[in-house]
Order: structure tokens, then C-alpha cells, then sequence
């Protein structure tokens, strides 16, 4: 039984003109930036944006868009933040849609030291057995200033940040300089079911286990130190998926 | 119509690297077409990124890794569907290969990111130590160390799938 293809066979002379008119599409969704998902087969692109700013220790929340034209379609919303940052601390900006999910992160007291990193966790689960996961650290290779972090669907199953990151236990044991390090995360969800998803980011910078609230945090307003490496958050937003 | 200098670097790009990219694919998914469609979206990434791509330290193997993600990915998914570990396919040695790999990918789940990352780079996509190191940006020894404790993971990992299927002779 021939097996559906969305690429043209290697030996298809369009093969080359549908991988760049694909790559096209893909460059097209990022320069447009949110609720880009025009011509999408996903029907409703909802955009949230939780902005979690440094800004007095308020978060802020705010809808940037509401939903494509297409008929039929819905949605949207929503945003909630966690972990209330001091001044000048890690913030973290996420950009939720049902085809992409952006995530900023800037942490102005981030250590200067062998296995520093930034890390986001995110997941989406809600009403439906669907679920996605996946973990990225801007160790990864970037690529226009932005790191690509694969989502995929893990069937109703979400192992959490713990688990799939682990500890970094350089650069621990002397005084260390800090510096401003962002990164941004770029992911695409994967097809989900319909339904509601609660778009859970965690984020950590600095030396450590790349997990939110697993101890590891400095203090409010403290640079990292040896035994408290790591800045780190949790933001959250709803995805709804027609 | 002339193409933009960026593109004409993309094609010899694609032309030289999609035989290996889509053999990186097959060892992990074993069907010619779906390896074939990663390799494929692979490129079209690679290709939406291509100025910033070909600038990269290693862009080959920027490029077979996203190609490993993908396969990755693809045979998780794959994972979930019951009949693909069903006794009936068991008859089929390709079967095996497949539990196989379904095997390995399961047990990556046990290691942590970078040690994935690293494992996927070395076995899979087969680059050699130092281009891993310099794709990721570490030195040669700290993928060694990776690469020693993955292995110690995975083994423990796989050793009573291993020992189940010799059961079953």
C-alpha cells in the first residue's frame, strides 16, 4: 500500500521546488510573526501572549491578537503568570499560538561560567488525551538568533523538566560574574486535537538542573552563586485548537 | 529568472547532502518514503534559515541532526500505535529492526537532553566525535564523558528488552 507522502519522491524533479517553496512558507510564518497561520489548515490561530516583565515585580498580561478571518473559527486567549520576578530579574515572554509558540527569555544577572545555560520546558496538555513536551537550552545551535526546539505530541504522556534535563554541576564552587544572556526558543506544536491546551513554560538560566522550582533558584534579585545558580520562572497560556 | 546567490548555495547544499540525510532517516524509521519526507523537511528548514544555516560552524551537521530530531520524533509517534509492537509482526524480521528501533528511541527517554543529543549525533546520524563536539560546541572529552554515560544508561535501558527477545528465541 503506497504510503501518503508530503514530499515528492527523490527521484521527482519537483522534489527540490516543493522543499523551497516549503522552506519559504516556514520563513514566511516567522517574518509575519503572530496569528500568521494564514492558509493553515488549523482552523482557529489563537494567540496569547503572556509578558512577564522585571517591571516592579507585576506581571502583565495581554492579548496581542485575537484569532484569524477564517470562518467557524475561535479562539483564543489567555495568559497566566507565575513566579512574580523582582526588578531587573529574568523575564520571559511567550507568544502562544496553535502553530508556534515563542518563548524570550532575557535574564540581565545570568553566570558567566562553564555550563551556564538557558532552558525552557514547555508542554501543552487540556481537555483532550493529547499532550506535547520537549526541552531545549540555548546550547543548542541557533539560527537567527533563534533556537529551534522540536515539539512533538507524546500521546497523553508528559514526563516533566526533571526528568529530561539534567543537572550541570560546572561552573559551581567560586564567585561568578554575571552578565545579560536572552535567548529566544522557537517551537512548533504538533497537530493536537481539538480542544483547549494550557501552554506551560518553564524556564531556568544559569547553572543547574534547567528546572523551575526544583531548588536550585537564586534568590530574588541575587546573582547566581555557588548552591543557588539558577534564575528561573514558569509562565502560562491557553491555546484553543479547532 | 536568476536566484539569489543564497539559493544557489542551497542547492549544491541539498544535492550533496540529501543521499546521507536520507540514510540518516532510514536507520531510524526504515521506510524508504517517510525517510525520504524527513529528509525533505529537514531541507525545507534548513532552507528557511539558510542565511544564518550556512554560517553555522557545521552546517551538515546542523543538518543531520534536525534530521534525527524528525526521525526521532516520527518513530515516538510511531511508538504509540499498539500493532507496531503486535506479536503478528514479530513474524516479519523487519519487525524486529523496527521494535528495535522503537526500543532505542524509548530508552533515549532515559537520558537527559545533551546526553540525546549527543547519543543521536554520534550513533545515528554516525558524525564523529569531533564534529559533534564542534556542532554542539564542546570540547571532543566532554562528548566522550557524555557518550560513556549514555551508553551506561541505555544498556541498563535496553538489557531486559534484550533478554526478552533472546526469551522468545
Amino acid at each position: 500500500m503506497a504510503e501518503q507522502r508530503r514530499f515528492p519522491a527523490v527521484d521527482d524533479p519537483s522534489r527540490y521546488d516543493r522543499i523551497v517553496e516549503r522552506g519559504r512558507q516556514l520563513r514566511r510564518r516567522r517574518q509575519l510573526g503572530l496569528g500568521a497561520g494564514a492558509g493553515s489548515s488549523v482552523a482557529a490561530v489563537a494567540v496569547a501572549v503572556a509578558l512577564l516583565t522585571g517591571g516592579g515585580g507585576q506581571d502583565r498580561a495581554e492579548i496581542v491578537a485575537d484569532g484569524d478571518d477564517e470562518r467557524g473559527t475561535t479562539t483564543t486567549t489567555t495568559t497566566t503568570t507565575t513566579s512574580l520576578p523582582p526588578p531587573d530579574e529574568l523575564s520571559v515572554r511567550v507568544d502562544a499560538t496553535a502553530e508556534r509558540i515563542t518563548v524570550e527569555v532575557v535574564d540581565p544577572h545570568a553566570p558567566v561560567v562553564d555550563g551556564a545555560r538557558q532552558c525552557v520546558t514547555v508542554s501543552m496538555a487540556g481537555d483532550t488525551a493529547d499532550t506535547a513536551e520537549a526541552t531545549g537550552c540555548d546550547d543548542l545551535p541557533e539560527v537567527d538568533g533563534v533556537v529551534p526546539v522540536e515539539l512533538p505530541s507524546t500521546g497523553g504522556v508528559l514526563i516533566g523538566c526533571s526528568a529530561t534535563l539534567e543537572r550541570s554541576e560546572e561552573g559551581a564552587g567560586a564567585e561568578v560574574p554575571t552578565e545579560l544572556r536572552a535567548t529566544t526558543f522557537e517551537l512548533e506544536p504538533p497537530d493536537l486535537a481539538a480542544g483547549t491546551y494550557t501552554v506551560e513554560v518553564q524556564v531556568a538560566s544559569g547553572v543547574g538542573d534547567g528546572c523551575h522550582g526544583t531548588g536550585d533558584e537564586a534568590g530574588p534579585g541575587q546573582p547566581p552563586t555557588p548552591g543557588a545558580m539558577e534564575h528561573s520562572t514558569r509562565v502560562t497560556a491557553t491555546v484553543e485548537i479547532d | 529568472m536568476r536566484r539569489p546567490r543564497g539559493e544557489h548555495g542551497f542547492r549544491a547544499f541539498y544535492e550533496r547532502l540529501q543521499p546521507r540525510a536520507i540514510a540518516v532517516a532510514r536507520r531510524m524509521v526504515g521506510s524508504p518514503a517517510v525517510a525520504e519526507d524527513l529528509a525533505a523537511e529537514a531541507f525545507a528548514r534548513a532552507y528557511s534559515r539558510w542565511p544564518k544555516v550556512q554560517q553555522h560552524p557545521n552546517p551538515d551537521a546542523w543538518l543531520l541532526r534536525v534530521v534525527g530530531n524528525l526521525a526521532v520524533d516520527h518513530v515516538r509517534k510511531e511508538t504509540r500505535r499498539p500493532e507496531v509492537r503486535g506479536d503478528a509482526g514479530r513474524a516479519d524480521p523487519s519487525a524486529d529492526d523496527a521494535a528495535f528501533r522503537i526500543d532505542l528511541t524509548d530508552a533515549l527517554r532515559h537520558l537527559s537532553g545533551r546526553q540525546q543529543e549527543v547519543v543521536v549525533m554520534r550513533y545515528i546520524i554516525d558524525l564523529t566525535e569531533e564534529d559533534v563536539a564542534s556542532s554542539l560546541g564542546m570540547s571532543t572529552g566532554s562528548v566522550k564523558t557524555h557518550l560513556h554515560r549514555a551508553t551506561a544508561k541505555l544498556r541498563a535501558a535496553l538489557g531486559p528488552a534484550e533478554d526478552t527477545e533472546a526469551g522468545r528465541g
